[in-house]
């Protein structure tokens, strides 16, 4: 306390640049403040279904997914999927900005998806280091898929193998290469609920 | 992992919170001296708690209280699944343990008046509480007058089953109980009612509940309306699967251009009268009346000139009064329809709309959603879904994308619209009680 008094901490010339920063801080908060609410607006209703609880879902958490690749997704929805597919139905409705808004809120949330291995040792662990990882825990654009919904899952590789959902030809090989097992196994170790690190 | 879950919940919630929190404006209800904020939310259903819940994590130093006369929240979404016993009855029914344990009050009582100038409820048991914003999430009320010989006690007899436990489990009693080659009748109602497919929805559950368990027997819908929801695909479906159109159909269906409204009802000789004269032998008559918001919200200088709550569709605020809000199904928020997706979607604007109000943030620019699923067995769905924007031009709410489920669909996205609404309504109850 004593120090206080030194020249360096004088009272005024400290105080003037607090205020300066204190005045950006606040009117930058603010401005951050209103594009969360129009933000939150937006994607408030995609939470009626895709949020967490503890129960399978064939809808996917999204909270938390790589930020490309959900933009590229709600694109995919809303300009060029041919099924009616509910999805479809509603993502036309958003214009391109909102859907940039959409994508960068959702990613931004904490979720439960995870891109990063974690020490789960179990069946399918091994296949997914061999033959996922490199994309799934690495790439932008890229989906996060440890912790993802198991009935959501289980439609997408449906999608995949049998319904022309496109993919990649390595990811196209590297699914067929599985026995059933493999890929039971792979699945249940993906699916397996991850935590949030403890910050 | 209980514990995981509830630190996860609360992150989320600070996420929330900190995006409506204000940041150089005057905190004036939560600074004012030893005055904490009351909002009182009248109704315990999709709407109410779901704006009791955002509320109490957007504002900070509140009390918010449920006034809900039923200590058993019954979903009506769902209740058909019920019915014809593709689910236990008990997955329908939520307790409001875990909404207390949130922080919000609920009191188990009946408002009977609600004191626009003193800003107070009095309940029927006699308390008075005050509050500085009032919700109205009252749900639909129902009106006898439309069917003669309806009252409090026929429909006992002719259960609506579209509200309460109570109903729902008189129909499934009564439909448990019939003989094989009985007549269920479908009495749908005139003007706006609270899922508009619903009706149908149950005509085919129970057609598929007859087709395994009475195959003798038939339903009959007798329609006030001409067209209906879905109906294409409704129609489609129920040739597929219960042969409609033909002479041993299970369902036969009376559209109101041919006098299928119910008009009188014979409770003693278990007769119906519809409006073109004909006389139906029922043995189970699931009677839906006509709806409206009822005497709560009329007495109070509310609604509007068809008995719906009359609000600004930008916020769910009242038109004649600055705090009270109405949504769900008791308001008229139309173009959306009266869904629990619907009562959902305004619980986030309104609770939005409130946080601003309190916290004298910015209002933003409304968006609203509506997905309603009908399942015509357990393998077969289809779906409505509409992406709303708000109007200010005539203060509407305008559908700008959405529409049903295609009629080419696949096999395999019928089946998976049935997972995808049971998903959904795994997750919508779980946020409120869960």
């Amino acid at each position: 306390m004593k120090q206080s008094g030194r020249s360096y901490l004088n009272y005024k010339s400290f105080l003037r640049p607090l205020i300066v920063i204190l005045t950006f801080f606040i009117s930058y908060h603010t401005y951050a403040d209103e594009h969360q609410q129009e933000a939150l607006a937006l994607v408030r209703d995609c939470q009626k279904c895709h949020d967490e609880g503890e129960a399978d879902s064939v809808i996917p958490l999204i909270a938390g997914q790589d930020e490309n690749f959900l933009l590229l997704k709600l694109q995919y929805f809303s300009n060029d999927d041919p099924s009616s597919s509910l999805m479809s139905r509603i993502a036309r409705g958003f214009n391109d900005d909102e859907l940039a808004i959409i994508s960068k809120h959702l990613s931004q949330q904490q979720g439960k998806l995870m891109m990063e291995l974690n020490p789960i040792e179990v069946p399918g662990k091994d296949i997914y280091v061999q033959k996922c990882a490199e994309c799934h825990s690495h790439t932008s654009y890229t989906p996060a898929i440890l912790g993802q919904k198991k009935s959501y899952l289980i439609n997408s590789m449906r999608d995949f193998l049998y319904f022309s959902r496109p993919m990649p030809p390595a990811m196209k090989s590297n699914i067929l290469s599985l026995t059933d097992l493999e890929l039971k196994n792979l699945l249940h170790y993906i699916s397996l609920p991850r935590e949030i690190p403890s910050s | 992992m209980k514990h995981n879950q509830n630190r996860r919940s609360l992150i989320k919630k600070a996420a929330i919170s900190a995006a409506l929190l204000p940041s150089a404006t005057t905190l004036s209800w939560a600074n004012g001296a030893n005055h904490k904020a009351k909002i009182v939310v009248i109704g315990g259903g999709v709407a109410g708690v779901l704006v009791a819940r955002e509320l109490r994590s957007y504002i900070p130093n509140v009390e918010v209280t449920i006034i809900e006369q039923s200590k058993i929240y019954h979903t009506c979404f769902k209740s058909n699944e019920g019915l014809s016993g593709l689910r236990t009855s008990n997955t329908l029914n939520f307790d409001y343990k875990k909404v207390v344990n949130q922080g919000i009050n609920v009191h188990h009582d009946r408002v009977s008046k609600i004191d626009r100038g003193g800003k107070y409820i009095v309940t029927k048991n006699g308390s008075k509480i005050a509050y500085d914003k009032l919700v109205v999430a009252t749900g639909v009320a129902f009106d006898f007058s439309d069917v003669d010989g309806l009252d409090s006690n026929s429909i006992n007899r002719f259960p609506h089953a579209w509200s309460g436990h109570e109903q729902y489990d008189l129909l499934k009693h009564q439909i448990d109980n019939m003989k094989d080659g009985g007549t269920i009748v479908i009495g749908t109602p005139r003007g706006k009612f609270k899922c508009p497919p619903g009706p149908y929805e149950r005509a085919s559950l129970l057609a598929r509940y007859i087709q395994q368990n009475k195959p003798k027997s038939k339903i009959i819908i007798a329609d006030a309306s001409n067209t209906f929801s879905k109906q294409a695909l409704f129609e489609q479906g129920w040739k597929r699967l219960y042969n409609y159109g033909n002479a041993d159909s299970i369902i036969e269906r009376i559209p109101g251009s041919e006098g299928g409204r119910i008009v009188r009802i014979d409770a003693q000789k278990n007769a119906v009268t519809l409006e073109n004269g004909e006389k139906i032998k029922v043995d189970v008559c699931n009677l839906i009346p006509r709806q409206n918001a009822g005497e709560l919200l009329s007495s109070s200088g509310l609604t509007d000139n068809e008995n719906w709550g009359k609000i600004d569709k930008s916020t769910m605020k009242s038109l004649v009064d600055e705090d009270i809000y109405i949504l769900g199904d008791a308001a008229n928020a139309s173009a959306m329809p009266k869904s629990a997706f619907s009562a959902s979607s305004q619980a986030g604007v309104c609770s939005q709309a409130i946080a601003a109000d309190m916290l004298g943030t910015k209002l933003v620019i409304p968006r609203y959603t509506n997905t309603c699923f009908s399942l015509l067995n357990d393998s077969y769905g289809i779906s409505i879904a509409m992406n709303y924007i708000y109007d200010e031009n005539d203060n509407e709410i305008v559908g700008i994308s959405g529409g049903t489920t295609d009629l080419y669909a696949s096999q395999e996205l019928l089946s998976r619209e049935v997972t995808h609404s049971r998903s959904w309504f795994n997750t919508l109850t779980q946020q409120m009680f869960g």
